[in-house]
C-alpha cells in the first residue's frame, strides 16, 4: 500500500452528469483538506460531490461583459431547466471556444461548480467553464441518456454513503423527487 | 471432577519434590475455593500451589505453576494498551538508534509477528536471534497504526528450555501465514544471493505450492541442498511487497530421507499473485525492452487472463516465442505499482508445440466522454532509431538520441476520457484517432505543411472533432490510464433510451 503512495498518479476529478433542475438546487458546498489547493465540492441534492461537471444542451444567449477583463457569461438549457455558465481570462481556451459560438446552437460545456450568493442572498450556482465545444444534437441526446442513468444510480444507490446521508440532511426534496424530472428529460428525445 | 483433576496435579508436583499433602484436606480447600468462592479453578489451582510452595520452602513451584497457567497470549491476539505475556522467537534485531533503547527487533510465535523495543532503563538481559523467550508483562501500545511491545524494567524475560518451545504443527506450503512455521518441502532451486546478509536465497515446494526462502547469514547457518527433502521447524514467514517468504533458521532444518519428485501446481494467470507460481500460458506479445539489463519482456496468458512477463540477462535464459505455449515452473510474480508481472529468470520453461490456447482478449472496452485534450496530441513526430520511437520536442530532440531530423510522423490523442464515476487518462493511436477524424497520416501531413500554424493546426481540428463527444474505445486499461486502438463515436440507441425510460418509471408510484 504504501508503494502506491509513493507512486500516486495525478487522478482526475471526473465530471459529474447533472440535469439543470437538480443543478441549480444544490447550494451545500465544501472543501475536502485545508490546503489553498485542496478540491472544494458542491453536494448534489441526489447525493454526490461534485468537483467538475460534463452538461450539453442548447446555447440561449452569451454575453460578454466590457472592460478590459471582458469574461463570457452563457445560458445553456436542457430539458429541465437552465445552467448559467462563465469563462473569463483564467480560462482562454473556453473563452476562445465560446467566441466563436453563436445562439442558438447546441453546445458541450466541461467546467467547475461554482456557488455563490445573489444580491438578495439567494445561492446561485454556475459552472465555471474550462472547456466548451460546438456539438451536434446527437451528443445533446446521448448527455440526456447517460445523465438520466447516473442520475437514476443516484436516486436508487444504497444510501448509507456519506455523501447521501450529508444531502439527506441538507436538502428538502428527497432523492425520489427527481426521479419525475428523470423521465421529462427523457421524453424529450424526439427520435 | 475439576477438583479431583486439581487435586491430583498438585500432589503429584509437590510429591515429585519429596512432599506428602494431605489428599482430603487438599480437596476441601479446592472446593472451598472454587465452590464457596467462586474463584475460577486456575486461579484456585495457582493460589494453592503457592501456599504449599511458600510452605515447603520450595521455589521452583513458583516456576512450575507459571508454566501452567502462564496466560501466554498469541501474538496475533496482542491489541494495543495491553499487559501481555508471549513466548516467541527473536527473528530480527535492529541496531539500535537511541541510548534510550537497549535492543529492538521483531519476535514471532505461530500466530504472527511483532516489533518489540527493550529500553535500556529495563535492564533486561540480552536476546540473541534465533533463541525462543518467555517475555512477561510487557506492554503492548500503538503508534502510526502499527503495534508494539515495549519491555520495561517490570517486565521479566527468561530464555526458553529446549523442551518448553511450543511444538508448532507442520503446514501445507500454501497456507503458510506471516509467524513461526514448520513446512516440509523439496528444494527446487538455490541461487547465491547478492548481499553477504544472506548465504542462500531458493525455492522449496510441497504437493500444495512453492514459497521462496532464504538462509540469513548468522552463525552455524547451511544453505540447504537442491533437490532435497526438508523437514523445516520454526522457520520465520513474513510478507513482502505481498508476497510470503520463509526464512530458515540455523540448524532448524533437517535432511529427510524421502526422494520424490513434487509435482507443480499450475495455476490460471488470473489467480497468480505475489510469490512463487507455475503457469501454463501462451506468449502473446512482445515489448520493446527498455533496459540493457533486459533480455525479454511481453506479454503472456491463458484462457483466464493476461499477465506481464519478464527475463533478465543471465546465462542460460528461455526466449520465448509468439504464439508458443508453455509450461512455466516457479516463476516469481512481483507486483510494481499495483500491477503484476512475471520473472522467467530462474524458472523453467518448457515449450509445448502441439498444444494451444485461447487467450483472453487483454482488451476492454470503455465508454466516456472526451473531456480535455493535452498537449502531444495531433501530428507528432517519433525518434526513428530502432527500437525507440519516443516523440520527439519541437525541436526535433530524442530524450534519448539527441537530435533525429529524419523523424518518423504520427498521429494520435492524449487526454482525459470520463465516465461521470472515472476519468481515464487516455492515448489513442493513429488508427483511432484516423476512424474518428476522418484523416490519415498523409492528409494530416499535407495539411500541416500547407498552413501557418504547422503541426497546431492538426491539433486544433482533432480536438474540435472529438472534445466533449461520446466515444466508445476499446483498448488496454491499466489502474485509471487507458491505451486505445479502436475508437468510435458513440451512437444513439433507441432500445437504451425505452430501456431508461421504464426504469425512470419504475417507482414513482411508490
Amino acid at each position: 500500500m504504501n508503494d502506491g503512495a509513493l507512486f500516486n498518479r495525478y487522478e482526475r476529478e471526473s465530471a459529474k452528469r447533472v440535469f439543470a433542475a437538480e443543478f441549480r438546487e444544490a447550494f451545500y458546498h465544501f472543501k475536502v483538506g485545508t490546503d489553498e489547493k485542496s478540491p472544494t465540492y458542491i453536494l448534489l441534492p441526489t447525493g454526490e460531490r461534485c468537483n467538475r461537471v460534463f452538461i450539453a444542451g442548447t446555447l440561449t444567449e452569451k454575453k460578454k461583459s466590457d472592460g478590459e477583463t471582458g469574461f463570457y457569461q452563457i445560458r445553456v438549457m436542457d430539458p429541465t431547466g437552465v445552467f448559467f455558465a462563465s469563462a473569463g481570462s483564467f480560462q482562454p481556451e473556453a473563452m476562445h471556444q465560446i467566441s466563436s459560438l453563436e445562439s442558438p446552437s447546441y453546445v458541450a460545456v466541461i467546467g467547475k461548480p461554482n456557488v455563490y450568493q445573489s444580491q438578495d442572498g439567494r445561492n446561485l450556482v454556475s459552472v465555471r467553464a474550462e472547456s466548451v465545444a460546438a456539438v451536434d444534437k446527437s451528443t445533446v441526446d446521448l448527455w440526456i441518456m447517460d445523465t438520466a442513468k447516473l442520475t437514476l444510480d443516484r436516486i436508487e444507490q444504497n444510501n448509507d454513503d456519506q455523501d447521501h446521508q450529508k444531502a439527506k440532511e441538507i436538502y428538502s426534496h428527497p432523492f425520489e423527487f427527481w426521479r419525475p424530472k428523470v423521465k421529462d428529460a427523457l421524453n424529450s428525445i424526439t427520435l | 471432577m475439576e477438583v479431583k483433576d486439581i487435586a491430583d496435579r498438585i500432589s503429584v508436583k509437590f510429591a515429585a519434590a519429596g512432599h506428602h499433602i494431605d489428599r482430603e484436606k487438599l480437596e476441601e480447600r479446592i472446593t472451598r475455593f472454587v465452590e464457596e468462592f467462586s474463584v475460577p479453578p486456575s486461579e484456585a489451582e495457582r493460589s494453592i500451589t503457592h501456599d504449599y510452595a511458600r510452605q515447603f520452602g520450595m521455589d521452583i513451584a513458583e516456576k512450575a505453576q507459571s508454566r501452567e497457567n502462564n496466560n501466554i497470549t498469541l501474538i496475533s491476539d496482542i491489541q494495543a494498551e495491553q499487559w501481555v505475556n508471549i513466548e516467541g522467537i527473536v527473528v530480527v534485531l535492529f541496531p539500535s538508534r537511541s541510548p534510550s533503547v537497549a535492543q529492538s527487533g521483531i519476535i514471532a510465535d505461530g500466530s504472527g509477528t511483532i516489533r518489540f523495543t527493550v529500553w535500556a532503563k529495563a535492564n533486561a538481559p540480552m536476546m540473541e536471534t534465533g533463541n525462543w523467550y518467555r517475555i512477561e508483562s510487557s506492554v503492548a501500545d500503538e503508534y502510526n497504526g502499527q503495534i508494539s511491545l515495549k519491555v520495561h524494567s517490570g517486565t521479566t524475560i527468561t530464555p526458553l528450555n529446549p523442551e518448553d518451545i511450543p511444538q508448532i504443527e507442520v503446514s501445507d506450503i500454501n497456507m503458510v501465514k506471516p509467524g513461526v512455521v514448520s513446512v516440509r518441502g523439496k528444494v527446487i532451486r538455490v541461487e547465491k544471493p547478492m548481499t553477504d546478509a544472506f548465504i542462500q536465497r531458493g525455492i522449496i515446494a510441497d504437493e500444495t505450492g512453492a514459497i521462496k526462502f532464504s538462509v540469513k547469514n548468522l552463525p552455524g547457518a547451511e544453505p540447504l541442498s537442491v533437490n532435497t527433502w526438508y523437514s523445516l521447524r520454526y522457520a520465520i514467514a513474513d510478507t513482502y511487497k505481498g508476497a510470503v517468504s520463509i526464512q530458515v533458521l540455523p540448524l532448524s532444518a533437517e535432511p529427510e530421507e524421502e526422494d520424490r519428485s513434487v509435482r507443480p501446481v499450475i495455476i490460471p494467470v488470473a489467480q497468480a499473485g505475489p510469490g512463487v507460481v507455475s503457469l501454463r500460458v501462451k506468449m502473446i506479445q512482445e515489448y520493446e525492452t527498455t533496459s540493457d539489463r533486459i533480455f525479454q519482456s511481453g506479454l503472456i496468458g491463458d484462457e483466464s487472463g493476461t499477465i506481464r512477463f519478464i527475463s533478465w540477462k543471465n546465462e542460460g535464459e528461455t526466449r520465448l516465442e509468439p504464439d508458443t505455449v508453455y509450461a512455466i515452473y516457479y516463476a516469481t510474480v512481483d507486483q510494481f505499482n499495483d500491477r503484476l508481472s512475471v520473472t522467467l529468470s530462474g524458472a523453467v520453461c518448457v515449450p509445448d508445440e502441439s498444444a494451444s490456447i485461447e487467450v483472453r482478449s487483454p482488451d476492454e472496452q470503455i465508454q466516456g466522454v472526451f473531456v480535455h485534450m493535452s498537449p502531444g496530441s495531433g501530428l507528432i513526430k517519433r525518434c526513428p532509431v530502432e527500437g525507440c520511437g519516443r516523440v520527439l520536442s519541437r525541436q526535433n530532440y530524442c530524450q534519448i538520441h539527441e537530435i533525429q531530423p529524419n523523424f518518423n510522423y504520427d498521429l494520435r490523442i492524449k487526454g482525459w476520457l470520463d465516465t461521470g464515476g472515472e476519468t481515464y487518462d487516455t492515448i489513442i493511436s493513429r488508427e483511432g484517432v484516423e476512424s474518428l477524424t476522418g484523416l490519415s497520416l498523409q492528409s494530416a501531413q499535407d495539411m500541416a505543411e500547407n498552413d501557418p500554424l504547422g503541426l497546431d493546426t492538426i491539433f486544433y481540428h482533432i480536438n474540435e472533432h472529438v472534445l466533449g463527444r461520446y466515444l466508445s474505445c476499446k483498448g488496454r486499461k491499466i489502474d485509471n490510464r487507458f491505451f486505445a486502438k479502436n475508437c468510435e463515436f458513440k451512437i444513439f440507441d433507441s432500445g437504451m433510451l425505452a430501456e431508461l425510460i421504464n426504469r425512470a418509471e419504475g417507482s414513482t408510484h411508490e
